[in-house]
């Protein structure tokens, strides 16, 4: 019990740097792709078809793509291609470019679940469609998709450890750093897990004050 | 306050069908207007291309002296209200009427100050911090109606207005209605698939039949006279009588009986095969012989409240007769029918239009 410990305390600042890195991975990452995946969803409903078919086949490719070989396109593609970017801007556009593919998808379901007539009730009232996507439809969507939609943000703050693997030091590259310090590898993975429980839990606990406050709005 | 002119208007869906067909109408500046007929009749897609929600394959829809055929919606200076009412249900009661204000770019105490005002005219004002979900049928109907009052609209488009409330309830909102319509005295076109409401609020009364206007007239004209046997049909609570008939001497041959000029003012032709229309409000019924009756023998007896509906077979035909209650004859008794004077209608049998 007491190595047990020590694992963590011992090495307590290499634990805070790499959860301080997922938890900012995580951050910047859920607010961009929830950005991106609400404004393909509204591309995807929306009257214009090119727009339409540029979220659709947005969607196809991202959501089609293993994340790992979008991580590797951004980080040894990207430089031939002059996009070079820092390891951790690189790990925050691939995981926002591939989270945005299903957050659209949820949204978009969302959409189709509020009636076809308040639409036109908008539109009847002179709203235009941003108008009638951003304040009448949208915000009525996100209220029948807050489970799935966690689901899919629980899904990317783990999806963040495959950074690791592409020089971002967070949460998923502990267990080497702590295998080339001699330290415990049983230990060190608990931890982590532990960790990642923490994590989860504020947000399970916001999914829960959401569907609780959105639940009387119907 | 405008008047709406439509002219020439066609709406063809993708697949033929054909919702509406070349047609015009004229609606007067501040007239309750009523588009009536059974369901599939382009009553709605008529409302719904006034409103700009749905484009014209062809022709004109022109508000007051503006040609509206080709500006969305909210340009067109008019007000819906939906059948389902579409309450923004997570808005409350006040930013539900408040909202079209903003889109308008009205400051915000002065849409909810306006908001307020329009909600308090119409019972509501105890209700603004409310969401749509807490509230009865009748006052999420008057929300709807409420949001459309605050926009200040040129004319109001009602489709199917009392259809979701329940009976009682109909009748009360239908005289609110009706008085809203009055002292706001806007331009009002509404749809509805019941005759009785449509007799009782509008001023005309269009009748729509597989995208065609049938007859426009005044519920008067519309009850009393329809201009062919599809709006007899379907116009009255009872259904009229639509008895076949031969044109005879000075006469018409019907229902084993003859119906002679004093009843009836004979159409041209003899021998031409025709169609008798009359009310079974304006049909008398006696249990004794009556010169030139119709006679036969009574099958069934509805009871409507203050009258009864009796049925006669007379000759094979079966004619509808109102009785007042406690009036009514014995089932199998033999009664004879007499048409109140200038109460029958003659319509050609070839085309259903109304000869005289």
């Amino acid at each position: 019990m007491n190595t047990f410990l020590h694992t963590l305390t011992d090495n307590g600042e290499l634990f805070w740097r790499g959860f301080k890195t997922t938890i900012e991975l995580f951050l910047i990452s859920a607010i961009g792709s929830l950005v991106l995946g609400t404004l393909l969803a509204a591309a995807r409903v929306s009257p214009v078809p090119i727009l339409r078919a540029v979220g659709m086949t947005y969607v196809q490719v991202l959501r089609n793509t293993p994340l790992t070989l979008i991580f590797a396109f951004l980080v040894f593609a990207g430089p031939k291609l002059d996009i070079g970017l820092e390891y951790f801007p690189s790990a925050c556009v691939a995981l926002i470019a591939y989270t945005s593919a299903f957050i659209c998808e949820v949204v978009r379901a969302g959409v189709n679940t509020v009636s076809p007539g308040q639409a036109e009730a908008a539109r009847a009232l002179g709203m235009t469609f941003p108008q009638v996507t951003g304040q009448i439809v949208l915000p009525q969507a996100f209220r029948s998709i807050v489970p799935p939609l966690m689901s899919v943000l629980i899904a990317m703050l783990k999806n963040t450890t495959i950074a690791a693997g592409f020089s971002v030091v967070e949460a998923g590259a502990i267990p080497q750093y702590m295998s080339e310090r001699g330290e415990n590898q049983f230990a060190t993975l608990i931890w982590i897990v532990i960790g990642f429980l923490l994590l989860i839990a504020p947000l399970v606990t916001l999914q829960r004050t959401l569907e609780r406050k959105w639940g009387v709005a119907r | 306050m405008a008047d709406v002119e439509l002219r020439a208007l066609t709406k063809e869906f993708p697949g033929g069908v054909r919702a509406l067909d070349t047609l015009d109408l004229t609606v007067a500046d501040g007239e309750f207007f009523a588009l009536l007929g059974p369901s599939g009749c382009g009553k709605t897609t008529l409302l719904r291309t006034i409103a700009g929600l749905e484009a014209p394959t062809s022709g004109q829809v022109r508000i007051g002296d503006r040609d509206v055929t080709g500006l969305v919606p909210g340009a067109r200076d008019v007000a819906m209200v939906f059948q389902d009412y579409a309450l923004f249900p997570h808005m409350t009661v006040l930013d539900n009427i408040a909202y079209p204000l903003k889109i308008k770019r009205q400051s915000r105490p002065e849409r909810s100050g306006r908001a307020r005002g329009v909600g308090a005219n119409l019972g509501l004002a105890a209700l603004m911090d409310r969401r749509p979900a807490a509230l009865s049928g009748g006052q999420q109907q008057r929300v709807a109606l409420a949001r459309a009052v605050a926009c200040h609209p040129s004319v109001f488009l009602f489709d199917e207005p009392l259809s979701n409330l329940d009976a009682r309830l109909r009748l009360e909102a239908r005289t609110f209605l009706k008085r809203l319509q009055r002292e706001l005295a806007v331009t009002t076109i509404f749809v509805t698939h019941d005759q009785a409401e449509a007799l009782a609020l509008a001023d005309r009364i269009a009748v729509m039949e597989a995208g065609r206007i049938r007859q426009v007239g005044t519920p008067r004209e519309v009850f009393g006279r329809p201009a062919n046997t599809f709006v007899a049909n379907f116009i009255g609570s009872t259904p009229m009588n639509l008895l076949p008939g031969v044109v005879s001497g000075g006469g018409v041959a019907v229902a084993g009986g003859t119906l002679t000029p004093s009843t009836i003012t004979p159409p041209t032709a003899p021998g031409e095969r025709v169609i008798v229309g009359v009310r079974p409000e304006y049909v008398s019924l006696s249990t004794t012989p009556v010169d030139g009756a119709l006679t036969g023998e009574v099958s069934i007896i509805e009871h409507l409240g203050a009258v009864s509906l009796v049925t006669v077979e007379a000759d094979g035909a079966l004619i509808g007769a109102t009785v007042p209650e406690d009036r009514e004859p014995v089932p199998g008794s033999r009664v004879w029918l007499s048409p109140a004077p200038g109460r029958v209608l003659i319509y050609r049998e070839s085309d259903g239009e109304l000869v005289t």
